[in-house]
């Protein structure tokens, strides 16, 4: 770049200086030719005239010797290579020189030497006229003409020596021109090129600390300075970047170190709200499976109305209670995300069916018709997901149907609408008739603390999380969940789900073939009922007739007469407008003809049937309404297998005519409050306990005998629940039977589930949890179903209370109601409950006896608090209710420090103790 | 072969006469009277001094019919010094007012010349020994041409002027 500048810049100059020289050389040769000629026209015009003059008088006297004499005088000038005159009339007069051939003067050998233009002729001629003198006026008269020719040769000669001299200095000025444009693009160009270097340096290095010095004060120096300039900036910012690139790594290191703390501040307070969460619930759990328990088994004691009415109380806010504790965890967990579905298959129906099963009492006593659709009403629907959730979410919508239904009916109706690719898309509808939603509030009642309006949470109470959860979980599970409602007609929820298609969870229902072509009358005023019964039982291969009142049964009874075409089963629904089912099958028995047959009764579990009136009325099994299709199916081979004239009661498939047998539990459980829940409720079905208070004994027990099932707490001091179960999976090896192990846990976290199938546990039972809920599982486990047990009459009275001493007046030293529901926990007397309760007193309270009179005596207030809690409790334990309250004040006066007059208290609790002592000595002797 | 040299030369010799005839021809073409009645007028042209009036230069001629009457002939041409007129005075004092004298005659040389003295009159004579005898100009023939002498001291002493064009195409000048 800079030698091409530099090359322009030569150029342009040496190209001026040529043009300009040239411009010179042209010009003073043309004007040198000029004046050059000019010059030799003048001398030989001016020659020829002083010639022709001198000639004049020769001519005049015609001497022409005369005149070539005076034309030789033009041999002074060496151009000149001939003259003539010619008289006027043309004759030549004379000539020089003499011996000059004529051609010389030919017009053609010359050409004519004028003022006109320059001539570049070698040869030129000048004339010139000789005028005649001495005429007086008539002077100037031509008498002839002279003309003289010249060679020019001389002159051209010295023009060319001119204008090789003119080149030749123009070469050399050009030379010295370019010599000079050399120097001076050099002052130029050498300046842009250091520029120009600098420049490209600085880029290739990137090193801004190069300066260029100024040389000259012209527009390049100007540049210079600006490039410097322009530096030094680049450099400041440079540095100023780097600065600021410190600084800024600094502040994100210190940011990065800032948030890596609050992540872990954060983690740790999810940390610890999860563990807190997770003790809670255990915390809440473990006192609340007492009340509800103890409520439960108290209900089925023998109490008056009003003690009924109470207990009932308790058992609903504890259920309540834990109800929204669910609910609170559940939400908590959703939030934080913690929530994890299980993947596990199951069969759609049997869930719902369920979820129907536990409504079907609520339903029932609110006076509503419960009943479901489902499509295809045959065959399993077998899907994986999480069961406990979907349940949860179907139990929920259930719950409010029931809740804000006043009368009408509730229905549950699944379809399969899809089944493609291995998956399975179904739609779950719970519809109500109930009070519905108004449509401003419809997505509202899915936020979470929100019903439909204020009045409603008055009115029927919630915690407003159980919609807001329903659609937590259904979105987790991929679903979406909708309502369709209106204000007074009712609602309807509708859930979409898909969900993989499962491996069947159960062997497919055989449809036993003793069914196939029997012939079924259904008698059932619902006719959504009746097409459910239909198609459930059609399913089966079997013909059904349906009919809508009982006056229509009989006539499709005797239609159907012959012995052919008679019908093998009908089954009635109990509560019917006009007949009752038990009327009609009461009908029906009255004819001998119809006598081969079976009577199903379908009732609801408000209209409980005795034994006594279904043998009377004929009817072989008794179904209790929603009805589960296996259930039903149950139920119909049984009916169908039975002798005739067998009648017996069928409770939810349970068969009263089952032979009581004690099976043996072992209950692995640490929390005494909780053993006597757990051994309370197995008494009363009927089970014998053993009980162990960790799983390091389970083991020792298991070894010496031999269990039906494990009831197995998790949570234990020496060895948990868990590790016993894998104790007692590995003992059990791959072969032999496997003894069931059912966890019992107060945690409500999710995994438990899922790390008590890990440890081999076959079932899992949340506390709190009712009888019933025990009765279910167990009858699981165990080789034949459970009995509900029949209200116990235990007759406290052939105990004796311990009323019996209290003199008027005065309070009873034991509550005989303490020892009256304890007992109620033992009908059988089995576990000596009583005794051990009473024994343990006795020898317990003397120990902490005399630890709380030396420390008394000792005056420490520490030690006063803590061993009079202890007998307050146990004291309040065994219902000696004074005693109680006597260690509850020395308890106070400790736990306040204040220890003055605690020995008069110590000495009436004393009193009262050894009176507690004698009167539980009096009992124990009396039982024994 | 001897005839043939004879015949060039005769040819050469014609041949460089007719070209000696033809260079010269200009001299020759005229009769030798005319030639002279030119000279007299140009003699006029080329001298100074003549005392005319007017416009008239008298030519005096002295003889009888001098040059043969053609110097009559030159009456009517024009001169820096006047029309030409060409008289023939009858007495000597009548000379004397003329401008130029021509002489035409030796015999009438002397009393011309004599009466003429001092007078500021050009004499131009064609006898020989006329510029001797104290003329100005003498014309004589010599080599078949018409030839000139000029007495520059009797000009002079006339108070005449020739110039000197004249002189240097005379044959002779005497002072």
């Amino acid at each position: 770049m800079a030698s091409s500048l530099k090359r322009r810049l030569v150029g342009m100059l040496a190209s001026q200086a040529l043009v300009v020289l040239l411009a010179a050389v042209g010009i003073s040769s043309a004007t040198g030719i000029f004046r050059q000629q000019a010059l030799m026209r003048e001398q030989l015009n001016g020659l020829a005239r002083v010639v022709s003059a001198n000639a004049v008088a020769a001519v005049e006297f015609g001497d022409p010797v005369a005149a070539a004499g005076t034309l030789g005088t033009l041999a002074e000038r060496s151009e000149v290579v001939g003259a003539r005159i010619d008289l006027r009339d043309g004759t030549p007069f004379a000539q020089f020189p003499l011996t000059q051939v004529d051609g010389v003067f030919a017009s053609e050998a010359s050409k004519m030497f004028d003022d006109s233009a320059v001539v570049f002729a070698r040869k030129v001629r000048v004339e010139v006229p000789i005028e005649g003198v001495g005429r007086g006026s008539h002077d100037g008269e031509i008498i002839g003409k002279m003309t003289v020719v010249a060679d020019l040769s001389g002159m051209w000669a010295s023009i060319r020596r001119d204008l090789t001299v003119t080149v030749l200095s123009c070469v050399a000025l050009f030379l010295l021109a370019v010599a000079v444009a050399l120097r001076m693009q050099r002052r130029i160009t050498g300046p842009v090129t250091a520029l120009a270097g600098a420049a490209k340096s600085v880029a290739e290095s990137e090193c801004y600390d190069v300066r260029i010095s100024r040389e000259s004060d012209d527009e390049v120096g100007e540049l210079v300075t600006c490039f410097n300039e322009m530096l030094a900036r680049i450099r400041e910012r440079d540095s100023r970047l780097t600065e600021h690139k410190a600084a800024l790594e600094d502040t994100v290191a210190k940011r990065t170190a800032q948030l890596q703390v609050a992540l872990e501040e954060a983690q740790a307070a999810s940390r610890a709200k999860s563990e807190f969460l997770a003790t809670m619930s255990h915390e809440i759990r473990t006192p609340m499976n007492g009340v509800l328990g103890m409520a439960d088994l108290m209900r089925s004691t023998r109490l008056d109305d009003t003690q009924k009415h109470y207990a009932e109380a308790i058992v609903q806010s504890g259920r309540h209670l834990l109800g929204i504790l669910n609910d609170i965890l559940d939400f908590s967990k959703i939030e934080s995300g913690k929530m994890t579905l299980e993947s596990v298959p199951f069969d759609l129906h049997e869930v719902l069916e369920e979820c129907l099963a536990m409504f079907a009492h609520p339903a029932a006593t609110k006076g509503l018709e419960l009943v479901s659709q489902f499509s295809p009403a045959a065959g399993e629907v077998s899907v994986i997901g999480d069961p406990f959730r979907l349940r949860q979410v179907v139990m929920n919508l259930l719950s409010n149907a029931v809740k804000f239904t006043d009368d009408g009916v509730v229905m549950v109706r699944v379809f399969v609408y899809c089944r493609r690719a291995g998956q399975v898309s179904f739609r779950i509808e719970v519809a109500d008739t109930g009070i519905g939603i108004a449509q401003e509030a419809m997505e509202r009642v899915f936020q979470h603390f929100t019903q439909a309006d204020g009045s409603t949470t008055r009115r029927f109470g919630g915690t407003g999380l159980g919609l807001a959860i329903c659609r937590r979980l259904v979105t987790l599970m991929g679903g979406s969940i909708a309502l369709e409602s209106e204000p007074g007609a009712g609602t309807t929820f509708i859930v979409d789900l898909t969900l993989p298609e499962g491996e069947a969870v159960r062997t497919a229902e055989e449809p036993d073939l003793s069914l196939v072509g029997r012939k079924v009358l259904v008698v059932d005023d619902n006719g959504i009922n009746r097409e459910i019964l239909r198609q459930q039982i059609e399913s089966w291969g079997m013909t059904v007739v349906d009919s809508s009142d009982a006056r229509d049964a009989m006539a499709q009874l005797e239609r159907m007469g012959t012995e052919e075409d008679r019908f093998d089963l009908c089954v009635l629904d109990m509560c019917m407008p006009d007949v009752s089912g038990l009327e009609l099958a009461r009908q029906i028995r009255a004819c001998r003809r119809f006598d081969g047959l079976k009577l199903v009764m379908l009732t609801s579990v408000a209209e409980a049937l005795d034994a006594a009136t279904l043998r009377s009325a004929g009817i072989s099994r008794c179904v209790s309404k929603p009805v589960r299709r296996s259930d039903l199916l149950r139920i119909v081979v049984s009916a169908m297998g039975d002798q005739k004239e067998a009648p017996v009661q069928e409770r939810s498939s349970v068969s009263v005519g089952e032979p009581l047998r004690g099976w043996k539990v072992l209950l692995a459980e640490d929390n005494e409050t909780n053993q006597l829940v757990a051994m309370g409720m197995l008494g009363q079905l009927g089970c014998s306990v053993a009980v162990v208070q960790n799983g390091q004994e389970a083991l020792e027990r298991l070894a010496r005998e031999s269990f039906d099932v494990v009831l197995m707490d998790c949570q234990m001091p020496v060895m948990d629940g868990y590790e016993a179960t894998r104790a007692i999976r590995r003992f059990e090896g791959d072969g032999g039977s496997r003894l069931p192990i059912v966890a019992l846990t107060a945690n409500a976290m999710p995994g438990d589930r899922k790390q008590c199938v890990e440890a081999g546990m076959d079932d899992y039972l949340a506390k709190p949890y009712t009888r019933e809920q025990l009765r279910l599982v167990l009858s699981k486990w165990l080789p034949e179903p459970i009995r509900e047990p029949e209200v116990v009459d235990l007759g406290v009275e052939q105990f004796g209370g311990g009323s019996g001493d209290a003199s008027e007046g005065e309070e009873e030293l034991v509550s005989s109601e303490s020892l009256r529901e304890l007992r109620e926990l033992d009908p059988t007397g089995a576990l000596n409950l009583v005794e051990r309760m009473l024994q343990t007193f006795v020898s317990g309270t003397s120990e902490r006896i005399v630890e709380l009179r030396d420390a008394v005596s000792a005056r420490d207030a520490e030690a006063i608090s803590r061993c009079s809690h202890w007998l307050k409790s146990s004291a309040t334990n065994l219902g000696a209710h004074r005693l109680a309250e006597a260690f509850r004040e020395i308890e106070e006066q400790g736990r306040l420090g204040t220890v003055d007059g605690v020995e008069a208290r110590w000495a009436r609790a004393q009193e009262y103790h050894a009176k507690v002592i004698a009167e539980v000595q009096r009992l124990l002797a009396q039982r024994s | 072969m001897g005839l043939q040299k004879v015949g060039s030369r005769v040819v050469r010799a014609v041949g460089a006469v007719l070209a000696g005839l033809s260079f010269h021809a200009y001299g020759e073409a005229l009769p030798e009277s005319d030639v002279k009645a030119a000279f007299v007028l140009n003699f006029i042209r080329y001298s100074e001094g003549m005392q005319t009036s007017g416009d008239e230069l008298r030519v005096c001629s002295v003889g009888a019919s001098p040059l043969e009457g053609r110097l009559s002939a030159l009456t009517g041409r024009a001169t820096n010094h006047g029309t030409v007129t060409v008289v023939a005075p009858t007495t000597e004092r009548d000379w004397r007012d003329c401008h130029v004298l021509f002489v035409g005659s030796a015999e009438r040389v002397a009393p011309a010349l004599t009466s003429l003295a001092h007078r500021q009159v050009l004499t131009v004579g064609d006898s020989a020994g006329f510029a001797q005898a104290g003329g100005m100009i003498e014309l004589k023939l010599r080599a078949g041409r018409v030839r000139f002498v000029v007495n520059h001291g009797a000009v002079k002493q006339a108070g005449l002027r020739v110039s000197s064009q004249l002189l240097k195409l005379s044959d002779e000048v005497y002072p």
